[in-house]
C-alpha cells in the first residue's frame, strides 16, 4: 500500500514538473498605443493581449481549433464533450476539486463548442487569475477524462439538447444549417444528438485530445489590467508546458444541398423562420459591406424589415444577422410569427430581399448604416470578456485580432457601390435557404 | 484608436472589499433624480431612466397596461413626431434604444455616440412626457404584444415561472403576468392607457442615470434644458396586498409539446429592505449556484436525477421569490422533489461551513463587480435599483455580503427554506 502511494506521489510530482518547470518562456509581450498586441509562444500558441486598467478584472479565452468541423455524424458532439471533460479532472485534481476551487476563487470558467472551434472562457478578479489559470492550464495539459465524469456530463448534455429542441428559434437555427449542409461540416449541431453522444467513449475522447490539442491549434486571448511583465511570467509558467504538435483540422466540404427549405412540426402558438443566404468565407471589406447591409435591413428599430412588425403586424420580433465563420458565412433574417402568417411573412421577406438585390441601399440608408455600425460594434469591445472573445474569434476566422477596430474604421471608408455590388452578387436565389419550425 | 487609450481613466476601485464609483447626483426642483458618471472607455453615452411603475401598480382593469405602454412610448409616436419619425431619428443618430417592464419598474434606455447626447436627452424627454400613440398606431402595437405573449406561452421555462408566481403570490401584485392577457391587450381603450400614462409618468417618479464619455457639468446643463420645466405629478401608488400564508404544498401541472420536464418549487422571500436578503443570497449560492453547489452535487452528480438544477432568490421591492428549479426526465419529478427537500432540510438542521460561506461571498462579490463593467449595465443597474431601494444598495452590496456570519445564515435558512409549504409547478411533455 505504502509503495503504491509513493509511486503515485512520484507520478504527480513528475506531472507538476512538466507543468511548472519546463515552460517555454514568453520573452516579451508588448502592446501598441491602442492597448492591443500579439505574439506567438515557442510552442505555437497564438497569444493575443489587450491591456486595460479600467477594472481589476481579467478575462481570457482559450480557443481550440476544431469544433463540429472536426467531427462526423457518428461522433458528433465529441469536440464539445472533450473540451468540457478537460475541466472534469487532471493529474493533480479531481473534477469535484476543480469545480470547488474555481468557485471558491469566484472565477467564472465555462467550456463549450462552436461551429469551427471549441474553447474555455475565464473571468476572474485579476488578483485570482494566476491560480485560476493554473487550474485550467493543468487541465489543458494533463486531463484524466474520468469515466464516471463522462457519464454525468452526457446526462447534462442530453438535457441541453432537449432544452435546445424545446426552444423554437434554436431549433430553427439548427435546421437552417442542416438544410443547407446536410449531415456534414456546418450541418452538424455543436452539442451533438442524443444518439451520437451516447456511444462516445473515453478512448475516443482521449484520441481526439491527442490529435487536436496542441499549441499550434490554440489561440489564447486575454484582456487584463495586470502588468505585461507579470503576464509574461504567468503565461510562461502555465502554458509553456503544452506540446506544440497538433493535427490540422481539415477544411470542410461546403457543398450545399439542393432542397432549400426545411421544416419541423411543433405544436405551438408561434412559428419561427430563418430566411437567408449561405455565403463563402468573406474578405474583410465584404464583411464590412455585409454589416452595413445588416444595419440597413434588420439590425435596428427603423430598419427595412422593421415594417414587417410595425406596419404589417406580422411579428413581435424580426431581425437580420450576419455571421462570419472561418470557412463560410451567412446573412439571414429571423422572424417569430403566428403560424397562420408564415406564408405572408415569407412573401414579405422575399419582397425585401429582391428589392435589396435589385436596387441596393440608398445614400441616406448608407449614412445611417455607417453610424449604427460603429455604435453597435462598440458593444463588441465595451467589456473585457467581449474583447477576449472577439480577439480570438476573429483571429481564428482569418480576419485578425484587431478586426472589430478595423471594422469601425472601415465603416466610413466602404463605398455605396461596394455595398450594392456585394448585395447584388452575394444574396442570390441559389444560396437562399429557409427553415421553419412550427405547427404544420 | 482612442477607445482603449482613454481607459486609463480608472472607474472601478476594488481594493479588498472597498468599492466606489465617482457619481455626480442632483435632484431637480421637480424631484427628478439625476445621476451622472463619467466613463471614457468608449466614445458612447448611455441613458437609463427608470419609472417607479410596474405591474404592481395595475388594477385588474389595467392588466398588462404598463408593459403595453412601454411599447407605445418606444414605438408609436409623440406630440411632435410619429412613431416612424422617432425610429428614423434614432437610426440617423446611431442610437440603440429599448425598454423593459417588470413588476416594480419600467426602464427606458438609449445608447448612442457621445456627440449625440443633446439629441438623446431631447427625444428621451419627448417620449417620456409627450407620447400620444393615436389609436390607429396603437392597434398595430397591440398585435406585437399579442405575439410576444404567444412567444412567452410557448417557452416552457417562462410558463413554469409565471404559473408559479401566480400561485405563490395570490392577491399580491407580483402574481400578475407583466405581459398581461391577450384579451385585455386587444381590448383596453386607448384613452384608458393614456390616462394611466399621464397619471404615472411624472419626474418625481423617475431616476435618470447617465454613464459615458461625457462632461458632467455640460451634461447637467442639457438635462436641465429638457427636463427642468416638466411639472411634478402625483407620486406613484402601489397596489400592495399581502401574499397568502401557506401551510401546505400546492401543485400545478401543465402539459406541452416539449422534450423534457421543468420543475419549480417556489415560496415567498424577504423584501428588498430586509437585512435577511444578504444571508439569503449567500444561502441560494451555496445551495444552488453552479456545479459545486449542494443541489448539483446531490441531485445530478450523486443521484443522476436531473439534467440541471439550481436555487435562487430574486429580490423585489416587496416580497422576493425563493425558487428551486430543475430540468429533468418526467419520470424523475417526484424523486427530484424529494431530494431537493432533503437537501434543504439538511441545511436547516446542520447549517453551513465556513468554507461555503467564504466561497459564496467570493462568487457574489466577483459577479457584482463584473456586472458593473460596461456603461449600459452600470446605468441600468443603478437606475433600476434606485427606483425601489436606493442606489446605495448597489454601492454597499459587497460590504453587506462580506458582513454576513454563519449564525445569520442558519437563522435565515430557518425562515425561508420551506419543505412543507411551497408551490410545485411542473411543465411536462404531452
Amino acid at each position: 500500500m505504502k509503495t503504491v502511494r509513493v509511486f503515485r506521489l512520484i507520478v504527480l510530482l513528475a506531472a507538476l514538473a512538466v507543468l511548472a518547470g519546463c515552460g517555454q518562456r514568453v520573452d516579451s509581450i508588448s502592446v501598441g498605443s491602442d492597448g492591443y498586441g500579439k505574439t506567438t509562444m515557442a510552442n505555437g500558441i497564438t497569444l493575443l493581449v489587450n491591456h486595460d486598467e479600467t477594472t481589476s478584472l481579467t478575462a481570457a479565452r482559450i480557443l481550440i481549433d476544431g469544433g463540429v468541423l472536426a467531427e462526423t455524424a457518428d461522433n458528433n458532439g465529441i469536440s464539445n464533450i472533450m473540451t468540457r471533460m478537460l475541466l472534469k479532472g487532471n493529474a493533480g485534481m479531481s473534477g469535484e476539486e476543480i469545480t470547488e476551487e474555481l468557485d471558491f476563487l469566484g472565477a467564472t470558467v465555462s467550456a463549450g463548442c462552436y461551429r469551427d472551434f471549441s474553447g474555455i472562457a475565464l473571468v476572474s478578479l485579476t488578483e485570482n487569475f494566476d491560480r485560476t489559470l493554473e487550474i485550467v492550464s493543468q487541465s489543458l495539459l494533463s486531463p484524466t477524462f474520468p469515466e464516471e465524469e463522462l457519464a454525468k456530463l452526457k446526462l447534462e448534455i442530453e438535457g441541453e439538447i432537449k432544452a435546445s429542441n424545446d426552444n423554437q428559434s434554436n431549433a430553427s437555427d439548427r435546421l437552417f444549417y442542416r438544410t443547407a449542409f446536410g449531415d456534414q461540416g456546418y450541418g452538424l449541431p455543436s452539442l451533438g444528438t442524443e444518439e451520437s453522444i451516447a456511444d462516445i467513449s473515453v478512448d475516443q475522447i482521449r484520441a481526439y485530445y491527442e490529435k487536436y490539442v496542441g499549441g499550434r491549434n490554440i489561440i489564447f486571448s486575454i484582456a487584463t489590467d495586470m502588468p505585461m511583465e507579470r503576464l509574461s511570467t504567468l503565461l510562461s509558467k502555465h502554458l509553456g508546458g503544452l506540446r506544440a504538435e497538433a493535427q490540422a483540422v481539415p477544411a470542410p466540404s461546403m457543398e450545399l444541398q439542393s432542397e432549400q427549405t426545411g421544416f419541423i412540426s411543433y405544436d405551438r402558438n408561434q412559428s419561427f423562420v430563418y430566411y437567408g443566404n449561405l455565403l463563402p468565407h468573406l474578405e474583410a471589406r465584404e464583411v464590412a459591406c455585409g454589416r452595413l447591409i445588416n444595419e440597413t435591413m434588420g439590425a435596428n428599430v427603423g430598419s427595412r424589415l422593421w415594417s414587417l412588425r410595425q406596419e404589417e403586424k406580422l411579428a413581435y420580433t424580426v431581425y437580420t444577422q450576419l455571421r462570419t465563420d472561418r470557412y463560410g458565412s451567412f446573412f439571414r433574417a429571423g422572424i417569430g410569427t403566428d403560424t397562420s402568417k408564415v406564408r405572408i411573412a415569407l412573401s414579405s421577406l422575399d419582397r425585401e430581399w429582391k428589392k435589396l438585390v435589385k436596387d441596393g441601399i440608398t445614400e441616406g440608408e448608407m449614412a445611417d448604416a455607417r453610424v449604427n455600425m460603429k455604435n453597435n460594434l462598440m458593444f463588441f469591445i465595451d467589456r473585457k470578456s467581449n474583447r477576449a472573445n472577439n480577439m480570438a474569434y476573429y483571429e481564428h476566422a482569418g480576419y485578425g485580432y484587431r478586426f472589430v477596430l478595423d471594422l469601425i474604421d472601415m465603416a466610413d471608408r466602404i463605398t455605396l457601390d461596394e455595398v450594392n455590388h456585394f448585395a447584388n452578387n452575394a444574396l442570390t436565389n441559389d444560396t437562399r435557404y429557409v427553415s421553419i419550425v412550427g405547427k404544420r | 484608436m482612442r477607445y482603449t487609450l482613454a481607459a486609463l481613466c480608472l472607474l472601478l476601485v476594488m481594493a479588498g472589499s472597498g468599492f466606489s464609483l465617482d457619481w455626480y447626483t442632483e435632484t431637480l426642483d421637480n424631484d427628478l433624480k439625476v445621476m451622472i458618471l463619467e466613463n471614457h472607455q468608449v466614445p458612447q453615452v448611455n441613458i437609463s431612466t427608470t419609472v417607479q411603475v410596474g405591474a404592481k401598480n395595475e388594477s385588474d382593469y389595467y392588466d398588462g397596461a404598463t408593459h403595453l405602454l412601454e411599447h407605445l412610448i418606444l414605438f408609436r409616436g409623440t406630440e411632435n413626431m410619429t412613431g416612424e419619425e422617432v425610429s428614423d431619428a434614432m437610426k440617423s443618430h446611431g442610437a440603440y434604444f429599448n425598454g423593459y417592464t417588470s413588476s416594480d419598474w419600467t426602464d427606458f434606455v438609449i445608447t448612442l455616440p457621445r456627440e449625440n447626447l443633446d439629441f438623446a436627452l431631447s427625444i428621451h424627454a419627448d417620449m417620456l412626457f409627450r407620447s400620444n400613440f393615436p389609436e390607429k398606431e396603437m392597434a398595430k402595437e397591440r398585435q406585437a404584444v399579442y405575439e410576444e405573449i404567444n412567444i412567452s406561452e410557448d417557452n416552457p421555462g417562462a410558463k413554469a415561472y409565471r404559473s408559479s408566481l401566480k400561485e405563490i403570490f395570490g392577491n399580491h401584485p407580483y402574481s400578475k403576468n407583466v405581459l398581461g392577457t391577450q384579451e385585455k391587450i386587444l381590448s383596453i381603450p386607448r384613452d384608458s392607457v393614456y390616462a394611466y400614462y399621464k397619471r404615472y409618468y411624472a419626474p418625481n417618479n423617475m431616476t435618470m442615470v447617465i454613464v459615458g464619455d461625457v462632461d458632467t457639468q455640460a451634461t447637467m446643463k442639457l438635462v436641465k434644458k429638457y427636463f427642468a420645466d416638466i411639472p411634478k405629478g402625483m407620486d406613484a401608488v402601489d397596489r400592495y396586498a399581502a401574499p397568502p400564508v401557506r401551510d401546505h404544498v400546492v401543485e400545478i401541472n401543465i402539459k406541452k409539446d416539449i422534450g423534457q420536464a421543468y420543475l419549480m418549487m417556489g415560496s415567498i422571500g424577504p423584501k428588498a429592505d430586509s437585512p435577511d436578503q444578504f444571508p439569503l443570497d449567500i444561502i441560494a449560492t451555496v445551495i444552488g449556484d453552479g456545479e459545486s453547489s449542494r443541489l448539483w452535487k446531490k441531485l445530478k452528480d450523486e443521484l443522476g436525477l436531473v439534467y440541471s438544477v439550481g436555487f435562487a432568490f430574486y429580490t423585489s421591492k416587496y416580497e422576493g421569490t425563493v425558487l428551486a428549479q430543475a430540468t429533468l426526465d418526467p419520470a424523475n419529478v417526484d424523486a427530484a422533489e424529494q431530494a431537493i427537500k432533503e437537501v434543504l432540510l439538511d441545511v436547516k438542521q446542520n447549517g453551513f461551513t465556513e468554507r461555503e460561506l467564504r466561497k459564496a461571498k467570493n462568487k457574489l462579490k466577483t459577479g457584482h463587480y463584473a456586472s458593473l463593467e460596461r456603461g449600459l449595465d452600470i446605468a441600468d443597474k443603478y437606475a433600476q435599483y434606485d427606483s425601489f431601494i436606493g442606489r446605495q444598495f448597489v454601492d454597499t452590496y459587497p460590504d453587506s455580503i462580506e458582513k454576513v456570519t454563519l449564525a445569520e445564515l442558519n437563522e435565515v435558512a430557518g425562515k425561508y427554506l420551506n419543505t412543507d409549504s411551497y408551490v410545485k409547478t411542473t411543465v411536462v411533455p404531452k
